[in-house]
């Protein structure tokens, strides 16, 4: 849809631009022969088969006239030029923040292409470190086993312990405790 | 070309269509970067009005000694501004026109880059 609107751009363009510079001509030669053609008559009264070009290009309404659309063609002039050094400023903007967003888009892009890239060569070939871990002995426990859990096996540990000192302390005589008597004293009796 | 105002949720979309969008995206922008008015236009437009300006004051200001017949200068003249008028008229809406797409274009660009980081560090975690 936008495609076929640039594509009929150009030709439509121009055609309607030519209709409008017609029109705009039309409109400013209508409205200056109006107000020329009633000035005239309704200041001098004269009737129309007396009209003389000359004489109303060097009568006073002419000279009037003509400095009063030199000065608006003038002010026109020079009000164009802050206006267009604004819509300089307005388009170099409107650029460089397109061109500032197309380098974004692309650096993502190259980076995407740059991640794939070193992905399939990391698919490709295997990794020095895995090809060594390959020559390493296997763990004690097969593959298809699963580690042993380290938990169980400090609870087993510390029943171990328990268990012996437990024999330990049975096996003692009776009365007779874990740390050796205080020697008697010689004095003591 | 994808729309970039009809753009969902790209969470749920893969990543290769992912892709394609940045894809079209940057095709967008390069393709807006060639619709962007060239620097020289409106050095070129500013010279048509001044001569439009030159002309015009030329055929009003010695129309009486002649005749009236360097008034045929000052509608060359007046031609000339009007057509750089309607030309400032038609980029002054182009502009606005691409305004408005850079910011629609602007967001896209963020949700993938967002989106992209996103998948990237899922990735990275795991």
């Amino acid at each position: 849809m936008r495609e076929r609107e640039t594509a009929s751009d150009p030709a439509e363009e121009s055609g309607r631009r030519r209709v409008s510079i017609m029109v705009w001509m039309l409109a400013v030669v209508a409205s200056f022969a109006l107000g020329a053609i009633v000035t005239h008559f309704a200041l001098l009264r004269e009737p129309i088969s007396q009209f003389s070009l000359q004489a109303f290009l060097s009568g006073p309404f002419w000279t009037t006239a003509s400095i009063a659309l030199v000065c608006f063609v003038l002010g026109i002039g020079f009000a164009y030029l802050p206006f267009s050094w604004y819509r300089d400023d307005a388009n170099r903007v409107l650029r460089d923040e397109y061109r500032d967003l197309r380098s974004k888009a692309d650096a993502l892009r190259d980076a995407e292409d740059t991640w794939r890239e070193r992905a399939a060569d990391l698919r490709r070939t295997p990794l020095p470190a895995r090809a060594a871990r390959a020559d390493e002995p296997e763990p004690p426990y097969a593959e298809d086993e699963e580690p042993p859990d380290i938990a169980a096996v400090i609870s087993e540990m510390s029943a171990a312990i328990k268990a012996n000192l437990g024999e330990a302390g049975s096996a003692r005589p009776a009365g007779a405790g874990t740390r050796p008597s205080p020697l008697a004293k010689p004095f003591d009796e | 070309m994808f729309e970039a105002g009809k753009i969902g949720y790209l969470s749920a979309t893969t990543d290769d269509e992912l892709n394609a969008r940045l894809q079209a995206l940057a095709a967008d922008l390069a393709i807006v970067d060639s619709r962007l008015e060239p620097t020289f236009a409106a050095g070129r437009r500013t010279r048509k009005l001044l001569r439009g300006v030159v002309l015009t004051v030329a055929g009003i200001l010695p129309a009486a000694p002649t005749g009236g017949l360097t008034l045929l200068l000052s509608v060359m003249g007046v031609i000339d501004m009007i057509d750089v008028l309607e030309d400032d008229v038609a980029a002054v809406c182009l502009r606005t026109q691409l305004r408005n797409e850079l910011e629609r274009h602007n967001g896209l660009y963020e949700r993938i880059a967002a989106e992209k980081e996103h998948r990237g560090w899922r990735s990275r975690l795991g």
